[in-house]
């Protein structure tokens, strides 16, 4: 059961990081790529913080459930008579 | 517009039929297993397509179909860009609970959130502090909710007020009540599906109305230029406004009484790893395409006096009639399953964690049948106490949601995170945070004091964390 925790615990954290990694990139492509037409026709800050960095994000969460998170069993095996 | 609109309401009345047929099959389907673990979590088998929707459709209420957009309407694309804020959020909250609170609350066999405090703590009065807290906080949200549902046929179909909110609540209460969590799921993923094809659409048919996205450009900019900048106009969106953005509607999300639940219903590890993915998406498509639909809206209607009304008088202008009906549907879903989630979340700490807690252990003989009877008169009974509060409207409902929401966050925050991973969390630490919590929390928004012009959530959360660790500190014993 520790083990269980201690990857559970592993999972939290990354999700953590994922978020700041997030607030990151939303404050760079907001607050520093300026005003100039992006390639949709919307301001370039807008399209970079707001259409394509949550497209990369997904993508990032995708990659790291699917190599980092652990199928874990739920269920404590000890109690077995469950109702 | 005064007229009803027979168009608008046929497809509505279709919705909210399809919407008692699911209710319906998950009464049907709780017969089998009449128990307060399937009243309230479904027993535990949610999967991962419905733990997304669940989620995406309890953060996305009225304030991102109405209030959100009314406020891109007003202050351009740096409203839309607060808004993107909350697209780790459903991987944040999922993520961190995770598969500990998981594990746990399958160990402890918990329904409830209080439940899983009660296990970590060993405290009755954190249970009853907790009790209380979600209770008031979730009927001022609720409230939030209802007015929003009524204003929304009231501008967009044309139905009394008053009558609007009669139909709305009587049909919410009625689903919640009777198919209970499994209802309210399913109702969430059938909502968030709605959401999502009508945000689609909407956004479509405005970006077309308004002859392509470089003519609409070009119009925003001819009529304030600031409305294209992060910043918004008279710089309002500025860097403690969206530092609180950043606690309010992302970090402190993972405190919210009904994230927790979820984080308890679903079935296995697959469905929290596809609940996460599924739901971002679901959450950061939603979010963009209203809030933008909002911020490019003055160049379709640029004389809008109550922004609020922005989204259904897009809807009635840029989509033929039949289809507009079919796409108020979607705001009124977003409504709908954030009012099931807390309705649910409330009779559940009425029933488990106040009524049950109270009756000595000697008379532990109550059946489940039983139980779940009273759960449903209890939801009922709630819901038209909240029908009777929403009665007279307040004219801003945003803001009362996000008080709302804060003030939960302020209480539940740190005893969830910290008794889940800190080992030395002990009940008074736990105690003393909440308590702390709630009372500056109320104190600062109350008197609107804004410290270094933060909303009272930053400084609060702050507060909370300290007394959480001085608490614990005078209680080392234990």
């Amino acid at each position: 059961m520790d083990k269980k925790f201690t990857q559970a615990k592993k999972e939290a954290k990354i999700a953590f990081i994922l978020a700041i990694v997030y607030l990151i990139l939303w404050i760079a492509s907001a607050y520093l790529l300026g005003n100039g037409s992006g390639i949709l026709g919307l301001p370039l800050w807008f399209e970079a913080s707001c259409i394509y960095l949550p497209l990369f994000f997904t993508l990032l969460c995708w990659l790291i459930v699917k190599y980092m998170f652990v199928d874990l069993p739920l269920d404590i095996k000890s109690e077995s008579n469950n109702k | 517009m005064t007229i009803m609109n027979i168009n608008i309401i046929i497809p509505l009345i279709l919705y909210l039929i399809l919407v008692f047929a699911l209710s319906f099959y998950a009464y049907f389907k709780r017969r089998s297993a009449d128990q307060l673990t399937e009243y309230f979590i479904g027993n535990r088998t949610m999967g991962g397509f419905l733990l997304a929707m669940t989620m995406a459709a309890t953060y996305i209420g009225a304030s991102s179909f109405i209030g959100g957009p009314g406020a891109a309407y007003k202050y351009g694309l740096g409203w839309v860009l607060l808004a993107m804020i909350q697209v780790p959020t459903v991987m944040l909250s999922l993520g961190v609970l995770g598969k500990k609170f998981a594990i746990l609350a399958r160990k402890y066999n918990a329904i409830t959130l209080s439940d899983m405090l009660y296990a970590h703590y060993k405290s009755r009065c954190v249970v009853w502090f907790a009790s209380i807290a979600i209770i008031v906080a979730s009927i001022g949200a609720m409230t939030v909710q209802f007015v929003g549902g009524a204003r929304l046929l009231e501008t967009a179909a044309g139905i009394p007020y008053f009558k609007g909110l009669l139909i709305f609540g009587i049909s919410t209460v009625f689903y919640t009540a009777f198919g209970g969590f499994r209802a309210s799921i399913l109702n969430d993923a059938f909502q968030g599906m709605v959401m999502l094809v009508g945000a689609i659409l909407l956004l479509g048919a405005i970006i077309y109305t308004g002859g392509g996205l470089h003519q609409i450009v070009s119009t925003l900019n001819h009529i304030d230029p600031a409305l294209l900048t992060p910043t918004g106009p008279d710089n309002f969106l500025d860097f403690s406004f969206m530092t609180s953005f950043w606690v309010l509607v992302c970090f402190g999300v993972i405190g919210l009484p009904y994230t927790a639940v979820r984080c308890m219903a679903y079935k296995d590890s697959k469905a929290l790893h596809q609940g996460i993915i599924i739901g971002t998406i679901i959450v950061s498509v939603i979010m963009l395409m209203m809030h933008l639909a909002g911020a490019l809206g003055p160049a379709i209607l640029p004389n809008l006096t109550i922004p609020d009304q922005i989204v259904p008088q897009l809807i009635i202008h840029v989509l033929p009639p039949f289809a507009a009906g079919i796409f108020i549907a979607a705001p009124l879903a977003a409504v709908m399953s954030t009012i099931n989630a807390q309705l649910l979340q409330v009779s559940s700490v009425i029933i488990k964690d106040l009524l049950l807690s109270v009756i000595p252990k000697t008379e532990i003989e109550i059946d489940d049948q039983d139980l779940t009877h009273l759960s449903v008169v209890i939801t009922t009974t709630l819901g038209i106490l909240l029908l009777i509060t929403a009665w007279n409207p307040p004219n801003m409902i945003v803001w009362l949601n996000l008080l709302a929401l804060g003030g939960l966050e302020a209480v539940f925050l740190w005893p969830l995170v910290l008794g889940l991973y800190w080992e030395k969390a002990n009940a008074t630490g736990a105690l003393a945070s909440m308590i702390s919590g709630a009372v500056s929390y109320i104190t600062l928004s109350s008197l609107d004091i804004k410290i270094l012009g933060f909303h009272a959530i930053v400084p609060t959360l702050l507060i909370g964390l300290i007394a959480f660790v001085i608490g614990n500190s005078l209680n080392k014993q234990s």
